[in-house]
């Protein structure tokens, strides 16, 4: 058993680095219509099976998009502009399964007009046919910017659970990829001229790269679907006991973030030995830089999404900016906190920032690390820079390791480490664990540790060999269907 | 010509009864505690439909303070509704009783009333087990132990409530009221409802917050073996099998798993919505006019935390939680700063108000995303915000056929569902007109329904009631007599 995480562990950093390295996005991939102001997605309800990061294999109801044969946990991530058309057709291809029924689409927050299909409680839905002739179009106008979610509104507390459910990003008006821009990747810029508060002396380069208005800008983004599975329930409906299903008390043993249970979280996109789980949630940042945390709860528990590092500041609610002043995209009444409630069926959106400032000590080691010319004294304004680490470190003999500590305390450097030690750390970065503070959700069906469960790194700004270090613009990234 | 009397029955206006109910400085409600049967539509091993009735136990609202005035009980309880600037009190009579009619052992029989979050005026709580003034006959061995917040109600016999204004004792909100007598058991057994205390300028919820209709939406839970098992009178909590009682005796929530999950009363199997010419709200509760605003009342008394979800346009502005408004600035009553959410979490015991005013009528399904639901349906209801249809008065043309004509305001134009009934008097003589068509010259915001009906709605004398039901539920009818 340890071997085996240990070497899927081993796979994660690989994963990680290719992402580091190769260019590779490091985020979760959302569908676009490659159609310029155009918005048609084809969404097809499928059965299949994930894999839990113990070894279980879990039978599911997901939706794919038309380039995927597979169904997919959770549903594919929807990327659209604000003003934006938006329409999705839904064929139900559960045809074929014991429990075979009716299915929908709700969009909570969208005044959507359904076409075709049967009437239902909520919405217009789809028969278990396969045949174009029975899907239903669900049309809306993206009015608003934000995050929000979409989930089957047929038989909702089975449905839910079996995996009907997936993330819907509405882009404000005027957004813009940083690299559509032309500007440099987001990377903290020298101007020892500015006297701040901010140790680097950052100077956003996000431009218009923004969740809401002109105050929610960002350098990253990244998702957190979080669900949990009562594999009981699956199983019921795998067998075609939809009454027991739905009579079940769920009792979840499974917690996901986006559709992988920790430490298969590390993993990155589209890893072949998880076809129906595509999207990793390793965050990674740099010093100074924002990252936006949108996080879409489709479980049926609460779940305490906390982030170790730094506080959490909470800038919108289903879609909803917190501001007192509405259209002023300031979110003045956003909040601050370490944990913040994933409520089922609620999204939120978290501005998550990180750097040294106030920590008293230098976090680059002056003797190992290179000099740059942001980290030049005038740049730090807390009287950090040179700072050193204000206790005796102890000595390897007097110290435990972990797979991801690269041996030295600064960051972006490397120490010396035993035989066995380390080597999960490709770039000497910190990494943080970002889980449900709900404790008993760092498991897999027992087997500890695992669940909803991921990894921040902050990275350094050059790697081990000297060289800049970019984050791929990554995050949830644009990719089509088609 | 035409005398008409106008009978318009907008069923959000119901709601406003409560406002025109007078300026008495004193309110007095009289509830009875009994034993009471809830009947569930639930389907059976085979998916058979099989109604089961589950023990509770409820409150009765009494016409005076006499036990032998008494409607049924219902769970939850009948709504209390005061205003800030009078005088509540609340008696309550103790008839708990178990399932073969015994005086129930469990908490010496007693039970109690109380409000979370509003301050009781002479509260003699809390109550030991031990002998005392008000309980000569106390169990000496458990001196310093509660067994009650307030004041008790002994079997057979009144106790009476009281939240005096000049005091401070009435806030405006939405809250719960429920026994303070073991509420872990007595709690979960039914003794809850919802009250309401309203502010003194007719029309306003909070101070500074006026709405044009109110609707309550409240979720409970229950778990048929806890039921059961208080109901026969079993004695101590005891899970574990016995010899003559092989589930145990559930007689407390601690071991917890509800068997049903009720929206206002009784689980809702989420079907298409379809109002019908008796129950325009089939199954949900019916607000303002979808243009105008709503307050949604959502109280809990579940013991899990249930979500409220919309599932279409229909967003919650959310503007209190346990009768707390977000007031912004604080310390002012004069603006709220509400929270637009689509889901909103509502833990036990709590309340949270949301106004809701949709650019759109119709029917919105609002589900429990905690995913409370069994075969026996779930906190599943449609919350309705019909359209202003104006029903015009029939006429007759001189050749004797009857027009009958209705104006809608809807925002779904000519797709809009508006069926029309026309009644004599003469149920056989009723005629339904579903679908009547849109008349394509007044396409647009206001669109004009009618249709031209031959006898025998004309002759002299006769007198014609048109209603008019539009999809969404919106309901209005108006009667005439033909001259």
């Amino acid at each position: 058993m340890a071997k085996i995480s240990i070497s899927k562990a081993a796979l994660a950093v690989s994963a990680v680095a290719l992402g580091v390295t190769g260019g590779a996005f490091a985020g979760v991939p959302g569908y676009v219509d490659p159609t310029p102001g155009s918005a048609n997605f084809d969404l097809t309800v499928d059965a299949g099976y994930i894999s839990a990061a113990d070894g279980s294999v879990i039978y599911m109801w997901g939706l794919h998009t038309p380039d995927r044969s597979l169904m997919q946990y959770p549903a594919p991530t929807l990327i659209v502009n604000e003003g934006d058309e938006v329409s999705i057709t839904l064929t139900n291809c559960l045809d074929g399964e014991a429990a075979a029924e009716n299915t929908s689409l709700i969009f909570p927050g969208f005044d959507v007009t359904a076409t075709g299909g049967v009437a239902g409680a909520a919405t217009r839905e789809a028969a278990p046919t396969c045949n174009a002739a029975d899907s239903v179009t669900y049309t809306f106008t993206a009015d608003h910017a934000g995050t929000f979610l979409y989930q089957s509104g047929t038989n909702i507390s089975v449905q839910s659970e079996m995996g009907l459910g997936g993330a819907l990003i509405v882009r404000p008006t005027g957004f813009l990829h940083r690299d559509e821009m032309d500007i440099p990747d987001a990377r903290p810029t020298a101007d020892p001229t500015v006297a701040t508060e901010d140790p680097f002396n950052y100077v956003p380069q996000s431009g218009n790269q923004i969740a809401y208005g002109t105050g929610t800008d960002f350098d990253y983004e990244y998702l957190y679907v979080l669900t949990d599975i009562d594999p009981d329930i699956h199983e019921m409906v795998r067998i075609g006991d939809m009454a027991g299903a739905k009579s079940r008390d769920g009792k979840a043993v499974y917690w996901m973030i986006n559709g992988r249970a920790g430490p298969d979280t590390f993993f990155a996109n589209d890893v072949p030995w998880l076809p129906t789980q595509p999207y990793g949630s390793m965050t990674q940042m740099q010093p100074g830089q924002k990252v936006l945390v949108r996080t879409v709860s489709l479980g049926r528990d609460l779940h305490p999404f906390h982030t170790h590092g730094n506080n959490l500041r909470v800038v919108a609610v289903d879609g909803n900016l917190l501001s007192s002043v509405p259209g002023s995209g300031i979110p003045d009444l956003g909040f601050s906190d370490f944990t913040v409630s994933g409520i089922p069926g609620q999204t939120f959106d978290g501005v998550f920032e990180w750097s040294d400032l106030g920590m008293g000590w230098d976090i680059f080691d002056e003797a190992t690390q290179h000099p740059v010319e942001w980290h030049e004294p005038s740049a730090r304004t807390d009287g950090t820079h040179g700072g050193v680490i204000p206790v005796s470190l102890p000595g390897i003999p007097d110290l435990t390791f972990g797979g991801f500590y690269s041996g030295s305390p600064y960051l972006g450097s490397f120490g010396q480490l035993p035989p066995g030690e380390g080597g999960l750390n490709l770039n000497g970065g910190f990494f943080y664990m970002w889980h449900s503070h709900n404790e008993k959700e760092l498991v897999n069906n027992d087997i500890f540790p695992g669940g909803m469960m991921t990894m921040l790194i902050v990275e350094p700004f050059l790697d081990g060999n000297g060289d800049q270090l970019v984050i791929p613009r990554g995050s949830i990234f644009e990719k089509t269907a088609n | 010509m035409i005398r008409h009397r106008l009978t318009r029955l907008a069923l959000s206006a119901c709601v406003f009864g409560v406002f025109a109910s007078g300026s008495a400085s004193a309110k007095d409600y009289f509830l009875k505690a009994e034993r009471v049967e809830i009947p569930v539509q639930d389907v059976d091993a085979n998916g058979a439909p099989v109604t089961v009735m589950v023990p509770m136990w409820g409150y009765a609202q009494c016409a005076a303070k006499d036990p032998n005035q008494c409607g049924t009980a219902t769970v939850p309880g009948p709504e209390i509704t005061v205003k800030e600037n009078e005088n509540l009190s609340v008696f309550v009579y103790n008839d708990l009783k178990t399932s073969a009619g015994d005086h129930v052992e469990l908490d010496a029989g007693r039970t109690s009333f109380t409000v979370a979050g509003l301050r009781l005026r002479l509260n003699y709580g809390p109550i030991f087990w031990g002998p005392s003034k008000f309980d000569p006959a106390g169990d000496p061995d458990q001196p310093r132990r509660v067994r009650s917040m307030t004041q008790e109600a002994r079997p057979g016999q009144w106790q009476r409530y009281s939240w005096l204004w000049k005091q401070g004792d009435l806030k405006p909100g939405t809250y719960i009221y429920h026994s303070a007598t073991h509420p872990a058991v007595q709690v979960q057994m039914g003794l809850y409802g919802p009250m309401t205390v309203l502010p003194a300028a007719a029309s306003e919820v909070y101070h500074g917050v006026s709405v044009d209709a109110a609707v309550d939406i409240f979720y409970s839970e229950i778990d048929a073996a806890f039921h059961a098992d208080v109901d026969k009178g079993l004695d101590g909590y005891n899970p574990i099998p016995q010899p003559g009682n092989p589930a145990g005796a559930r007689t407390s929530p601690l071991v917890y798993s509800p068997t049903y999950y009720l929206v206002n009363g009784k689980p809702q199997v989420d079907g298409v919505f379809a109002p019908t010419w008796d129950d325009p709200a089939s199954g949900g509760v019916t607000g303002a006019f979808y243009d105008r605003k709503t307050l949604v009342r959502f109280r809990s008394a579940a013991l899990r935390s249930r979500i409220p979800m919309t599932t279409g346009a229909t967003a919650f502005d959310v503007i209190a939680e346990t009768a707390e408004p977000y007031y912004a600035p604080p310390g002012q009553e004069v603006t709220v700063a509400a929270r637009r959410q689509n889901a909103i979490l509502l833990p036990a015991l709590t309340t949270k108000d949301a106004i809701v005013q949709g650019g759109k009528e119709g029917a919105t399904l609002i589900v429990d995303r905690a995913l409370g639901e069994t075969n026996a349906g779930g906190m599943n209801t449609f919350l309705v915000l019909p359209d202003k249809l104006q029903v015009y008065p029939p006429v007759c043309t001189p050749a004797g056929n009857l027009i009958a004509r209705v104006r809608t305001n809807s925002s779904l134009g000519d797709q809009q569902v508006i069926n029309f009934k026309i009644s004599n008097g003469t149920p056989a003589d009723d005629l339904i007109i579903n679908n009547v068509p849109a008349q394509a010259q007044f396409a647009g915001k206001w669109q004009y329904r009618s249709i031209l009906v031959n006898s025998p709605f004309c002759a002299p004398g006769t007198v014609v009631t048109l209603s008019a039901m539009s999809g969404s539920g919106g309901f209005h009818s108006d009667t005439v007599t033909i001259e």
